[in-house]
């Protein structure tokens, strides 16, 4: 069994897709950069440094199916900051129904329910900040 | 002429943490002596049904005077002044209760059973209720007055959100301050006032004094923002009905735009997207939720924004149908998540460059639980 190993450029960008029903005039909701009840403690993000935030909204809409809203980051060393480790995970198709060669796992599994939400209210404080990665937004303000 | 120390008062949070009594605040002593005063006079009438008049000097011979602010919090000395010989200062035991101490003791009993949700005295009379209206005016959201026996710290704690509940016992409206920013869209001088747009879209019927029309008029000819402060009615769910009249209309500062900052869209709006949303929203196992539970959030919501002066939430669905509202504070990240099944909050705050956390959980459906988020609220919203 091969031990991953984590990610350790803190420069490097996570790319998160955020549901249209966690976006809020603009605001993506802080349960978007935490894992839900299904994740086993690991939430999916793809990273900055083997795709670009418009091919990464695209595979998760097009080639997956699934809604998004957008694409907003948070940083490998802001993970880290958290006490996150960022774990390379790329997927092959198949078994994948589409190879994601930049995906990745940012493993919340050592901390509590409460610990995971307070630190995903954290990175969404960050992503917010760092302002919405794709679709760009438009001279009019929030496109969501 | 003697003193005695008649009741407690004591003022916290916000502007009292410096242990001093702001100006502005001098009011809420004469509004306690006024409904104290109308207490006492209706006890002595329900005791006395046959006399049509007060005895004589019954109102000269109830004087409140402010003798010192002590420490913690603030603390204003509240003693009565009496003709008697020195007994109620000498022997307080010895002294029998007259009608202003059995009043002091009603009000404190009222707000009291107010503030746990519990039946009123019956002493206090909708005449009565509605007298609360004046007291406590200035408190903000973050503040409080605890009224307590004299020589004691402990005794019932008045709010703002205390004094709606009693306020709305005797009327289905309730007068409180209003400090709103807007544009003025229409005015008419017969009607002596003018039509106010708020930055929420709302619009507000506005009664001024006439020496405050040219500058309504300016705003309305120029798009004008101003600031208007006065006394407004509110509804039983804190809503703002109409401003019944201004003591000041101004012109905006800048920067004035949002001076609660927060999510743009009103509360009803956003717990209205949620309506829409149909089963299996975000996947196979999401529900769609319950009409009558989103009302309930949504005036539970707009209570406790207006009753603490809040900011406004970003309100969002989570895909086990709980209701979430998320705020960004100055160091702060708050998360409160609804379960509106059960009534109840899981409230968390996550302080931005720290590990440092907070967490309660509020049962929404007792007394006092509005009150425990309103404050915690306060407590991680502020800017400090």
């Amino acid at each position: 069994m091969t031990t991953l190993v984590p990610l350790s450029d803190d420069e490097e960008l996570l790319f998160r897709q955020v549901h249209p029903s966690f976006v809020r005039d603009g605001r993506p909701s802080s349960q978007a950069f935490r894992p839900t009840a299904k994740d086993a403690g690991k939430l999916s993000v793809s990273r900055g440094s083997l795709t670009t935030p418009d091919r990464a909204f695209k595979l998760h809409t097009e080639g997956l199916g699934l809604r998004s809203a957008g694409t907003w980051a948070v940083s490998v060393g802001e993970c880290r900051e958290e006490g996150l480790n960022v774990l390379p995970d790329p997927l092959t198709s198949p078994p994948e129904k589409i190879a994601d060669p930049a995906h990745a796992l940012v493993d919340f599994a050592p901390y509590p329910k409460n610990q995971a939400e307070a630190r995903g209210a954290r990175l969404a404080r960050k992503a917010v900040d760092r302002g919405k990665m794709h679709p760009p937004l438009s001279p009019d303000g929030p496109s969501e | 002429m003697t003193k005695s120390p008649f009741v407690t008062l004591i003022f916290r949070g916000g502007r009292f943490h410096e242990a001093a009594m702001p100006v502005e605040a001098l009011p809420e002593l004469a509004a306690y002596q006024e409904l104290v005063l109308a207490v006492a006079k209706k006890l002595f009438q329900d005791a006395n049904p046959e006399r049509r008049r007060l005895p004589k000097g019954f109102e000269a011979g109830f004087r409140l005077v402010l003798e010192r602010v002590d420490p913690g919090s603030a603390v204003p000395i509240v003693s009565r002044l009496s003709d008697e010989p020195a007994l109620r200062t000498l022997f307080p035991a010895a002294v029998v209760p007259d009608w202003f101490d059995k009043a002091r003791d009603v009000v404190e009993g009222g707000i009291g059973a107010a503030a746990k949700d519990k039946p009123l005295p019956t002493e206090l009379s909708r005449e009565i209720l509605a007298r609360f209206n004046a007291f406590g005016r200035t408190l903000g959201g973050d503040e409080s007055i605890v009224v307590a026996q004299p020589g004691k710290r402990e005794g019932a704690v008045y709010d703002r959100l205390v004094r709606r509940k009693l306020v709305l016992q005797a009327q289905a409206t309730y007068e409180d301050d209003v400090n709103l920013l807007g544009e003025v869209r229409a005015a008419d001088k017969d009607a002596e006032g003018f039509v106010l747009r708020t930055a929420d879209g709302r619009k507000l019927d506005v009664r001024i004094p006439p020496l405050f029309f040219p500058l309504a008029l300016r705003s309305l000819g120029e798009a004008a923002l101003v600031r208007v402060r006065g006394t407004g009615l509110y509804d039983q769910d804190g809503g703002l009905v109409k401003v019944t009249m201004a003591t000041d209309v101004s012109l905006a500062e800048e920067g004035d735009e949002q001076t609660r900052p927060g999510c743009p869209t009103p509360v009803a709006a956003q717990v209205e997207s949620l309506k829409a949303l149909a089963p299996g929203w975000f996947d196979e196992s999401s529900p769609a939720y319950d009409a009558a539970s989103l009302h309930w959030l949504a005036r539970l919501l707009t209570g406790v924004l207006d009753g603490f002066q809040l900011p406004r939430p970003y309100i969002y669905p989570t895909p086990e149908g709980l209701a979430r509202a998320e705020w960004s504070g100055t160091s702060w990240e708050i998360v409160t998540s609804f379960d509106l099944g059960a009534r109840s909050a899981d409230v968390m705050a996550a302080r931005n460059g720290s590990q440092e956390m907070h967490e309660i959980t509020v049962p929404l459906g007792e007394p006092g639980g509005e009150s425990k988020l309103g404050r915690f609220l306060t407590e991680h919203l502020a800017t400090h």
